[in-house]
């Protein structure tokens, strides 16, 4: 940054100010006013959990139940209901405690190729995860958290699951375990203000909150699903 | 695209407006959607005034203390390992923008959707040096291929149909396929993957950046914002000065407002946020993350009587609802920013010469006041634009300040009223058809012509209200008696 | 109740017999009429095109016309808009006329707003036999936010058929001299107002704004006239069918 410019540009917007110094603080904004603060608070899980899924039917996302024991099983199925193909999956924690890529290797040494699989690996570098991607059909990620009231996934980005894998596949598959749902955006700001103050150089890189496939509607108007990125989206719900 | 991309006269271009039916249908249509989509998803939100005034609240805290928010978020983009570049207008900004690319000997580049390059013509400059520009949001890239300026600001492709279209990819592009919208947009979504996946740097706009983060953020619902941030190794962010918000708090409430208002929806189907490049380790995402702050005439607007149109949030809402847009479009205003919003900002920006006859677009009905999610008195800044023409810069036509200054003498005496009326009751009636109304041969007659090309005028009556009321109060007096 | 009665200019001048029916529903609700004689326009013609200084002479008029009533009724929204919440803004650099204009803020009311609100009067006791359906002109409604009364009263007229105007809420297309600065656009919207209005199949459009009325009633005329319309409809302000009887 240079800082001379630095300074003249924001002695500049001082002048308009009507300062000539920049002030060294600023009183905190109050938020409590707000509405978000208490909207949904009376909530039960239960009822935070249902929001979503009326969300989700409401704006056509389709979504599955499952728990712990069945999730690589109904991966497999959602796998198949879309299609089959390549699929590409992260090398992030919850893929060794479900054993996912022990029940990949198996599945694709007995498919007879309909369906292969590729793990995102920092390993490998920029070029063939990016490639891999781009070429696979499926993606699988597992979003940190989701958002009631709009049917959100929160994903975020990381060595062992890249940007790449919820975007450049026709079909994005997210796994959200079902206590992370929060009601409302603002719990979902307050844990990232949280994260990122308690250290910043652990502050995800990217962060983008998921709530369908990609979508169009400039050519007159109409809805046009899988303008760049995904087509199709699945959410596996877990209940733990 | 310069801020002004049309320099004919005002009356030409919306002339030329008007007699597009297309044109006209089509964004008549889109306001009653996005109408009808808005009040469904505001309705749905009881709370909604009281987020109007929070919002509108952060963001005139922000703009109190903008230089210390500047500070505050260039300092944690930079610690975020961003590199941030300051511009005071768009010259500085296209070299800022043009050197970076130069040192990586960038050949490519792929943009979402961003009107803040438009306003300071970026594209223009990047072409001239030879470099491949490709814009990848649908609509900008109907725009793009076409070589046809914006309609709407959330929705810019408005005025072409299907048929047209097809037309446009069938000569430009090679396009075999058929007008439908699915074939064509995923048509496009291939063509443009294949320059995401080679291009050297993406171009970003930003929606709000955070200051205690120093994260830029974008919505959209394409993804193309993600692909533009996620794929090629070198990232440009331009932001306007004022697009900044405290913290991550804020940006809940503005995201409330945002994609309620700008299309009718509870929140866009991305909402990307990105604090810095990628670290090492990371196999995708930008190896480094540039960020361009522009001032551009901003700090001019700061602190001074059209400081509340800095809240703006570029939701377009206010010509989503106006009636005048309505049937001009955006091309009617002849800036990238049109409607309500633009006929205040874009004189702000570029003056009264070129400017002035936009704040005159509006029939200060109010509708953008009332729909803007962060109370922007729109219609009372248009209003101060008129003043600061007609009394304090005397821009106006002469002719007009005579009248005006003649007429109001008049209105306000009841003497000169009286006399000027009885006139022109005398004058009318002598000139009335036998329908009592104004001939058809007044359709030549300046001022008046205004009205009686299109509507009925009636004529002056000899005995007025007032005139009426004392008879009838003099009768009231007899009956007493 | 002593009340004092802001015309409006265009009703003086063009449409006399408005104000006589809003004259005789006050009096016949039981209100004691003033008149200023020296009473003209209340300036927002000029304002709304920038020119304040120039109307400041019709807004000192009306300040010192009706400073000294304790109820100040408008046969029109938009003035009764302009006086209540502009005037304040005009003269902001004029201490003692600030302070005057503020004195006569608080007592002006819409016309119908005053019957429902000050007086407490839905019914009115009026009869009007005919299909109504009404523009909620944006000064009176969004402006001044005045949403219920006309309605209140509408729907307690006898025998009347009021229907819905759909996007009853969008501007007219009159906008006080944007009218005649932008005839092209102006012609499109009352159009546009006009065919919803015929659509409705009413016989007759109301109001309470005069200004909106007269446009709409231009436009009614001529498309009328070239066939576009196949039928005449009326144009009366709310006062004149809440005279009927």
């Amino acid at each position: 940054m240079d800082e001379v410019k630095r300074n003249q540009f924001v002695a500049r917007l001082s002048r308009a100010l009507g300062r000539d110094q920049v002030p060294t603080s600023v009183p905190a904004f109050d938020y409590s006013h707000g509405p978000q603060e208490t909207m949904f608070k009376e909530l039960s899980r239960e009822q935070v959990i249902t929001m979503f899924k009326e969300q989700c039917e409401r704006v056509g996302t389709k979504f599955v139940d499952t728990t712990p024991d069945k999730l690589g099983e109904t991966i497999m199925a959602v796998i198949e209901e879309r299609g089959n193909g390549k699929i590409i999956f992260p090398s992030t924690s919850e893929v060794e405690e479900y054993k996912l890529k022990e029940l990949f290797e198996k599945d694709a040494a007995s498919n007879g190729g309909v369906r292969t699989y590729f793990q995102w690996d920092p390993a490998k570098g920029r070029e063939e995860n990016i490639s891999n991607t781009a070429n696979a059909d499926i993606g699988i990620t597992f979003p940190f958290c989701g958002i009631a009231e709009t049917a959100t996934v929160v994903q975020a980005s990381c060595e062992e699951s890249g940007r790449a894998i919820s975007l450049l596949p026709e079909t994005h598959v997210a796994v959200l375990y079902t206590d992370t749902i929060n009601p409302r955006m603002t719990q979902t700001m307050e844990h990232l203000a949280e994260r990122y103050h308690n250290d910043p150089s652990k502050f995800p890189t990217n962060i983008c909150l998921i709530s369908g496939p990609s979508r169009t509607a400039d050519i007159e108007l109409v809805t046009v699903d899988g303008a760049h990125g995904p087509i199709r989206v699945t959410y596996i719900l877990v209940n733990r | 695209m310069a801020l002004i991309y049309d320099n004919r006269p005002y009356k030409t271009r919306i002339q030329e407006c008007l007699a597009d039916d297309f044109k006209v249908a089509a964004i008549k249509k889109a306001q009653d959607v996005f109408y009808d989509k808005r009040n469904t998803v505001v309705a749905d939100v009881p709370e909604w005034l009281d987020f109007r005034a929070e919002a509108a609240e952060i963001r005139d805290h922000v703009l109190n203390h903008l230089d210390y928010y500047v500070n505050q978020f260039a300092e944690n983009a930079e610690k975020a390992g961003s590199k941030v570049h300051f511009a005071f207008d768009d010259k500085e900004a296209t070299q800022i923008a043009l050197d970076i690319l130069r040192q990586r000997e960038a050949k490519m580049i792929v943009k979402s959707k961003t009107i803040l390059t438009e306003e300071i013509g970026l594209n223009e400059v990047l072409e001239e040096a030879g470099i491949e520009v490709n814009e990848t949001d649908l609509a900008e890239f109907i725009l793009q291929t076409a070589v046809s300026p914006p309609s709407h600001i959330v929705v810019p492709g408005l005025h072409f149909e299907r048929n047209k279209i097809r037309e446009i990819f069938a000569e430009k592009l090679g396009y075999t396929g058929t007008e439908n919208p699915t074939e064509m947009t995923h048509f496009v979504r291939g063509y443009v993957r294949e320059r995401f996946l080679k291009a050297d740097v993406g171009v970003n706009g930003c929606n709000f950046a955070v200051a205690e983060s120093g994260t830029c953020t974008i919505v959209s619902n394409e993804g193309n914002g993600r692909m533009a941030s996620s794929i090629p190794k070198t990232q440009l962010i331009f932001l306007g000065t004022e697009r900044i918000v405290p913290n991550f708090k804020a940006l809940d409430v503005m995201m409330e407002m945002l994609n309620r208002s700008a299309v009718g929806a509870k929140i866009s189907n991305y909402f990307s946020m990105m604090t810095g490049p990628a670290r090492a380790g990371e196999a995708d995402g930008p190896e480094e993350t540039h960020i361009i702050i522009i001032d551009n005439g901003r700090s001019g607007i700061l602190g001074g009587t059209f400081q509340e149109m800095l809240r703006c949030i570029r939701c377009g809402a206010c010509m989503n609802i106006c009636p005048v847009y309505r049937h001009i479009s955006g091309h009617g205003y002849g800036s990238v920013y049109p409607g309500p919003m633009g006929a205040v900002l874009t004189p702000l920006f570029k003056g009264y010469d070129v400017a002035g006859d936009l704040p005159y677009a509006s029939t200060l009905c109010g509708a953008c006041t009332e729909n803007c999610p962060v109370a922007i008195p729109l219609h009372e800044l248009l209003m101060e634009h008129r003043h600061i023409m007609a009394d304090i810069e005397k821009t106006r036509p002469k002719a007009e300040e005579a009248i005006f200054t003649a007429a109001a003498k008049m209105f306000g005496n009841s003497t000169l009223f009286d006399l000027g009326t009885k006139a022109g009751a005398i004058g009318m009636n002598l000139i009335s058809n036998k329908e009592g109304n104004m001939p058809t041969w007044t359709q030549a007659v300046p001022v008046m012509n205004g009205w009686t090309k299109s509507k009925e005028m009636g004529t002056l009556k000899f005995k007025k209200f007032r005139d009426l009321y004392a008879e009838h109060e003099k009768n009231k007096k007899k009956e007493k008696k | 109740m002593k009340i004092h009665l802001f015309q409006q200019c265009l009703i003086d001048m063009f449409y006399p017999h408005v104000g006589m029916a809003g004259v005789e529903v006050l009096e016949r609700l039981g209100c004691e009429l003033v008149v200023p004689k020296k009473q003209v326009c209340c300036g927002q013609m000029f304002t709304n095109s920038g020119y304040n200084e120039a109307a400041m002479d019709a807004i000192k008029n009306t300040i010192e016309c009706f400073e000294n009533a304790e109820y100040v009724v408008s046969m029109s929204g938009s003035c009764a808009f302009a006086i209540r919440d502009e005037y304040h803004h005009f003269l902001k650099d004029q201490p003692e006329w600030l302070a005057r204009a503020e004195r006569l803020s608080g007592k002006i009311y819409e016309f119908t707003q005053f019957i429902t609100d000050v007086l407490g009067v839905e019914d009115v006791g009026a009869r009007f036999n005919d299909s109504v359906t009404y523009h909620t002109s944006c000064h009176v409604t969004r402006l001044m936010g005045i949403k219920e009364p006309p309605f209140k009263l509408l729907k307690n007229v006898k025998d009347i058929n009021l229907i819905e105007l759909p996007r009853a809420d969008r501007c007219c297309g009159f906008g006080g001299t944007f009218s005649v600065k932008n005839p092209e656009i102006s012609e499109v919207m009352t159009r546009e107002k006009a065919l919803e209005i015929a659509s409705t199949g009413a016989n007759v459009i109301s109001g309470s704004d005069q200004a909106c009325l007269m446009n709409i009633a231009g436009m009614l005329d001529r498309l009328h006239k070239e066939g576009e319309i196949d039928r005449r409809i009326k144009v009366m302000h709310i006062a004149e069918i809440l005279n009927c009887r």
